[in-house]
């Protein structure tokens, strides 16, 4: 039986981002929410067989990093919006560095042996920018922070006003 | 109180990258890096687009959050409608 897996940052659900994911929806159609392990289970299959080109996996692999991502963002909005989200950070932190991660270790795949162009046609410089979002992401809420005089500083910027 | 012009355009460009059609990331990273470099520049260079950013932080989140929002209640609205 399919194990029943939780979507919320908990410390009991120690890799929840990995486990269900949701696929944005385009106009019109149906949002599907997929288990990721059974996803997984699946591509490593298709994968592991023998004569499977690099490019094709790393066209494959780079479908299911982006729905993680989704699926990600989708949580953090949903820890937003229900008022979770700063109880959520601790855990926020290593699951967004494991997506940092793969995605390094994904985008090194594909620029050595290439990517084929997959139904979503996202290319190795659309995996890079999604990359560099997460990084921005992790540096705004877990790196070093400005220093009250530097936020203020900036500010006078947006005010018009030279430093 | 309605924020900064030039702060809206860079929280959208932000919040676009985010959620953009993943075609479409690189295109909207440019988008994104070009708002920050004019205020780069401004600055004659003494603040980077990462001290920006994290400057514009809180005020992303809370952007974030109303745009989820907003989302919801259109969900709403249409489900209403049928």
């Amino acid at each position: 039986m399919e194990k029943s897996l939780p979507m919320t940052l908990t410390a009991d659900s120690p890799r929840p981002i990995f486990r269900e994911t949701a696929r944005r929806g385009t106009e019109g159609s149906v949002e599907l929410k997929i288990p990721v392990d059974r996803l997984e289970t699946a591509l490593n299959w298709v994968m592991s067989q023998p004569g499977i080109a690099p490019e094709l996996s790393n066209a494959i692999v780079g479908t299911l990093w982006l729905m993680q991502v989704d699926a990600f963002r989708q949580q953090e909005e949903e820890g937003m919006l229900s008022n979770k989200y700063d109880a959520m950070l601790n855990d926020h932190r290593p699951f967004l560095a494991d997506l940092i991660a793969n995605g390094e270790t994904l985008i090194w795949a594909a620029k050595k042996s290439g990517m084929v162009s997959p139904p979503l046609k996202f290319t190795i410089e659309d995996l890079e920018a999604t990359l560099n979002s997460l990084h921005a992401t992790f540096r705004a809420e877990h790196g070093p922070k400005n220093s009250q005089k530097t936020n203020e500083l900036i500010a006078q910027l947006f005010d018009g006003q030279k430093p | 109180m309605a924020r900064n012009p030039e702060v809206e355009q860079i929280l959208e460009a932000w919040w676009q990258l985010d959620h953009i059609a993943p075609h479409e990331r690189a295109k909207s990273e440019k988008q994104l890096n070009g708002l920050l470099d004019k205020v780069v520049v401004r600055g004659a260079q003494i603040y980077t687009r990462e001290q920006i950013l994290d400057y514009l932080w809180p005020q992303y989140r809370d952007y974030r959050l109303a745009k989820k929002k907003n989302e919801q209640v259109g969900v709403a609205q249409a489900a209403l409608k049928k």
